[in-house]
């Protein structure tokens, strides 16, 4: 696992001491780090000079980081007191930056290979990637940084970057959050996330507060006394994904702020740097055991753009280290979606944010979406109801009548990688009961590249032998990437059948109309919105499925295929995401 | 500065304003209200309850 330690220093007194006590931890620990300078830092020979002194006596990389524009000389010079760079108009980020680069190269000497971001859209990074060729990688955005931060920060930090990957990926020229497609689709530079998170906190909870920034996990009482075991832990929860993926990326990248004697919490400040240090001499543990090693930022892009090929598949199967609660999160991202399935809902897809789509989210007061980069989902279980009748991928079983769902019943899962490449994720069987009858639900995703996603269930265990029950895929979709609705017109939902009578289709009006098929060939949803069609297709037959339009109440599609069965039947599917303008209809044959 | 621990247990950071007449903490998001006792009580209780595996020891620690 590749480990970046990244450090920002101030010129204030003593947030310069606790930067200079981060170098020194890393230094003493035998680890280089990357450090970066900020605007502020260019009037302070003091930081210059330091930084300088640091990059030959240790190596360390020296890069340019642009979070931290407030200070006069920037409200002066560019007449704004908008100070998240990732905010301003097209034109004054071009007009920022370029007196960034060429101020950075005033002061060192060359221009920086490594940027620092909270988030940064597409557009701003293909101009930059063109105009300054150097530029390698950059923290591009920060991992589920949206709603859930957003609320438990008073409403006050702007940072809207939820539905990217997790990890290291080649940025698409479409979407900064998608990763590229081919090698035509990328910027050129390596993305990095801001912060390693917790893969179940950060979507059940904050983002911000269960991360690889130890003085987040105070922040978040993540701590016992003066004891933080749970930072051990999440080391040992990134080191594992190392089981299902070629390489590892972790960063650490803690603001003095945090750390400086002023900071003020309800806990002891002094736990910031314990355990700030705790973390350094695990990892540097790790590294002894050559399981970790650490690299500058730009170091790392270099290893990954001549190991890494561009869409290559990552995965994340994470298990909860902090509540006690059993549950795993699995995570699998490529160019065509990033998705989540949780176990606690017995294998039920959780959230899906389509990139096939490839939706642009510039940002800025000269763009529609101003300051919301999030990429949209089309399942969003945490913000759109999920089992509450809202946005799910499940399956619902019926029986004399009564119905239930493998969502009622958590389960574990593993992971297996194919000869192909593919990933197949598998859950234990759930147990269920209708009635008087009793049955087990075994359930695998096998994620097939180019948008598609094998889904196979297999029913044993049944209690009556000659009992038949019916199996319905089950896919509530909407569109959006807040708690709240979206104008869901405009959606066109389709269902064709395996005879020839062709398709039906209707426009989205609320109507709650269905449009139902014996022996479906595809069911279908356009959403023009995101510019994406997903699909649901029987690889083994149905027989009977449904494109279902939603009202206000209940404001989703759903798409359903069922098929009776007996001990032992399988139902297999498909789950089918393509960008909407190129290619809408699905393969009808050989998914 | 204290946080209030009633708007903590939603995910929510919200300092809590002081009442030097009282002498007692209170929230204006929520009703919260309480002596330092109070809040650190309930803080402590919240997070264990919530964490549960936060003191669990890891082999590596000192």
């Amino acid at each position: 696992m590749y480990l970046n330690i990244i450090h920002r220093p101030f010129a204030r007194e003593d947030l310069f001491r606790a930067f200079c006590f981060q170098q020194d931890e890393a230094h003493r620990m035998g680890f280089r780090t990357t450090i970066m300078v900020t605007l502020p830092n260019f009037s302070e020979k003091k930081i210059i000079d330091y930084v300088k002194n640091q990059h030959e006596l240790y190596g360390d990389e020296i890069a340019l980081g642009i979070n931290e524009l407030q200070c006069r000389e920037f409200r002066e010079r560019f007449g704004t007191e908008e100070d998240a760079f990732f905010l301003l108009s097209f034109d004054m980020k071009k007009e920022v930056f370029s007196y960034l680069m060429e101020t950075f190269k005033s002061a060192f000497g060359f221009y920086p290979k490594s940027l620092g971001f909270y988030f940064i859209d597409s557009r701003f990074m293909t101009w930059a990637k063109q105009n300054y060729p150097c530029i390698e990688t950059a923290i591009t955005n920060c991992f589920e940084e949206g709603v859930h931060m957003f609320l438990g920060n008073k409403s006050q930090w702007y940072l809207f970057s939820e539905g990217g990957p997790w990890g290291a990926y080649y940025p698409s020229k479409r979407n900064i959050l998608c990763p590229a497609a081919n090698e035509g689709d990328a910027i050129g530079i390596v993305g990095l996330p801001h912060l390693n998170r917790d893969m179940l906190m950060a979507i059940v909870s904050r983002d911000d507060l269960f991360s690889s920034h130890p003085a987040n996990v105070t922040r978040g009482r993540g701590f016992y006394g003066d004891q933080c075991p749970y930072l051990y832990r999440f080391v040992d929860e990134w080191l594992k994904q190392l089981d299902y993926n070629s390489f590892g990326y972790y960063n650490i990248f803690v603001s003095p702020y945090w750390l400086a004697d002023g900071y003020v919490f309800e806990y002891p400040n002094e736990l910031n740097r314990k355990f700030y240090t705790e973390t350094l001499e695990y990892l540097k543990s790790k590294a002894d055991e050559n399981r970790v090693t650490c690299a500058t930022m730009q170091e790392f892009a270099a290893w990954y753009k001549e190991n890494i090929k561009i869409d290559t598949p990552e995965v994340n199967l994470w298990q909860d280290i902090l509540c006690g609660s059993k549950r795993q999160m699995f995570w699998y991202v490529d160019s065509s979606f990033r998705v989540t399935i949780d176990a606690n809902c017995g294998g039920s897809i959780y959230d899906l944010r389509p990139y096939a789509g490839g939706v642009e989210r510039n940002l800025g007061p000269d763009t529609p979406h101003l300051a919301n980069g999030m990429y949209p989902f089309l399942i969003s279980a945490e913000h759109r109801g999920g089992l509450q009748d809202g946005s799910l991928h499940t399956l619902k079983i019926t029986y004399n009548g009564e119905t239930t769902s493998i969502a009622e019943r958590r389960t574990r899962c593993s992971l297996h990688q194919d000869l192909e490449g593919c990933y197949t994720v598998n859950f234990e069987p759930v147990t269920l009961q209708l009635g008087n009858l009793t049955f087990d639900i075994t359930s695998s995703y096998r994620f097939a590249r180019n948008g598609r996603i094998e889904i196979e269930r297999t029913v044993t265990n049944m209690s009556d032998p000659e009992a038949e029950i019916t199996l319905t895929e089950y896919h509530r979709g909407c569109y959006g990437t807040t708690i709240y609705p979206e104008d869901m017109r405009g959606i066109r939902l389709a269902a064709k059948g395996t005879d020839d009578t062709g398709e039906e289709s209707l426009n989205y009006e609320y109507k709650c109309r269905i449009l139902g098929k014996k022996s479906p060939e595809y069911l279908t949803a356009d959403i023009p919105q995101i510019e994406t069609s997903v699909s649901l297709i029987p690889l083994d037959g149905a027989d009977w499925g449904e494109a279902r339009e939603g009202y206000l109440f209940r404001p989703f599609y759903t798409l359903s295929l069922s098929k009776n069965v007996r001990n032992g039947g399988k139902l297999k599917s498909c789950l089918e995401v393509k960008h909407l303008c190129t290619d809408a209809r699905p393969a009808s044959q050989g998914i | 500065m204290y946080r209030c621990p009633s708007c903590f247990a939603r995910d929510i950071d919200y300092e809590l304003n002081y009442d030097p007449a009282m002498d007692e903490y209170y929230c204006t998001k929520c009703c919260f209200t309480g002596k330092v006792s109070d809040i650190e009580r309930y803080m402590d209780k919240v997070c264990m309850e919530r964490f549960r595996d936060v003191a669990k020891p890891h082999p590596a620690q000192r």
